[in-house]
């Protein structure tokens, strides 16, 4: 038996994690399968205990990403990262989420309900990234740390 | 009937299919094609039309720009290459070349656009045969 996940779950543990200071050292749009797309952050956490290998961020059935960031000013700030923020895309004022069925077709019928944006505010001026998505999953190496999927 | 493939003369990239794009640690961005088409010269005015999956790999890049609605079977509408104010001819990013942006449009009106320094396109070697095309590129 399979059992959605509570949104307070997702945002909460999303919220948990140590994102200031921590790094984003890359990341990935690709396609999971034929019909589900994927997008991974490979991020250095740096916390109390944290080891210093990438931890793989993989947001399950990705519907929308928006990014605008400069890799030199990235690379600049160490890769460094200010913040991280997960809220439910209903309630997001995001301009890019608010304009998603204007500027893009969603499919017939298709809301926002039990969609998240996750989103990572670098060190300015380094810029942003915006993950809409169901949920996301934590790994390091061969290990799952966190599944909120 | 398919002949030995001649040289390049067009690469071109509307109706492919970006399936991946990478950005890698340090100042690099990989974007993986598929069905992209290739057009081989055999005799003049005449064209096999292959279809590849390939490689374009932007370093030095500076401003990364993406919004996207995310759809497995999205298709490119357009793709621009810059070199300051002039548009570069696909077929010379196969051999690396200096390039101010790369501009992509997709046809759910997504958007991507690189700042870089440098483009190189690099070509898979599994191709499949689509067609054989007459007349000027």
């Amino acid at each position: 038996m399979t059992t959605e996940p509570l949104a307070s779950d997702i945002i909460g543990t999303f919220l948990q994690l140590p994102w200031h200071g921590s790094e984003l050292v890359g990341f990935e749009i690709g396609h999971a399968t034929s019909a589900q797309a994927l997008v991974t952050f490979d991020i250095v956490f740096h916390a109390a205990g944290s080891p210093d290998e990438p931890t793989e961020v993989r947001f399950n059935e990705a519907r929308g990403i928006y990014t605008d960031i400069d890799l030199l000013a990235k690379r600049l700030c160490s890769d460094h990262i200010a913040s991280g923020y997960c809220q439910r895309a209903s309630d997001s004022e995001e301009a890019f989420v608010r304009g998603l069925d204007e500027r893009f077709d969603l499919y017939r019928g298709e809301t926002m309900d039990g969609l998240f944006v996750f989103g990572i505010d670098l060190i300015h001026p380094a810029g942003e990234i915006l993950v809409l998505a169901r949920s996301f999953t934590l790994s390091t190496g061969s290990s799952m740390v966190a599944d909120t999927a | 009937m398919k002949e030995e493939m001649g040289p390049v003369a067009l690469v071109e990239p509307h109706d492919s299919h970006i399936r991946q794009i990478v950005v890698t640690p340090g100042l690099s961005v990989t974007l993986d094609f598929d069905r992209l088409n290739v057009y081989h010269c055999i005799r003049p005015e005449v064209h096999q039309v292959w279809s590849y999956r390939a490689t374009l790999t932007l370093t030095g890049v500076a401003r990364f720009f993406l919004q996207s609605l995310l759809e497995s079977n999205d298709y490119v509408d357009d793709a621009v290459v810059f070199t300051g104010l002039d548009e570069a001819p696909w077929i010379e990013l196969l051999t690396l070349q200096q390039a101010s942006r790369v501009s992509v449009t997709f046809g759910n009106g997504a958007t991507l656009s690189v700042d870089c320094v440098t483009a190189h396109l690099t070509l898979q070697t599994d191709a499949k045969y689509l067609e054989d095309f007459c007349g000027p590129l």
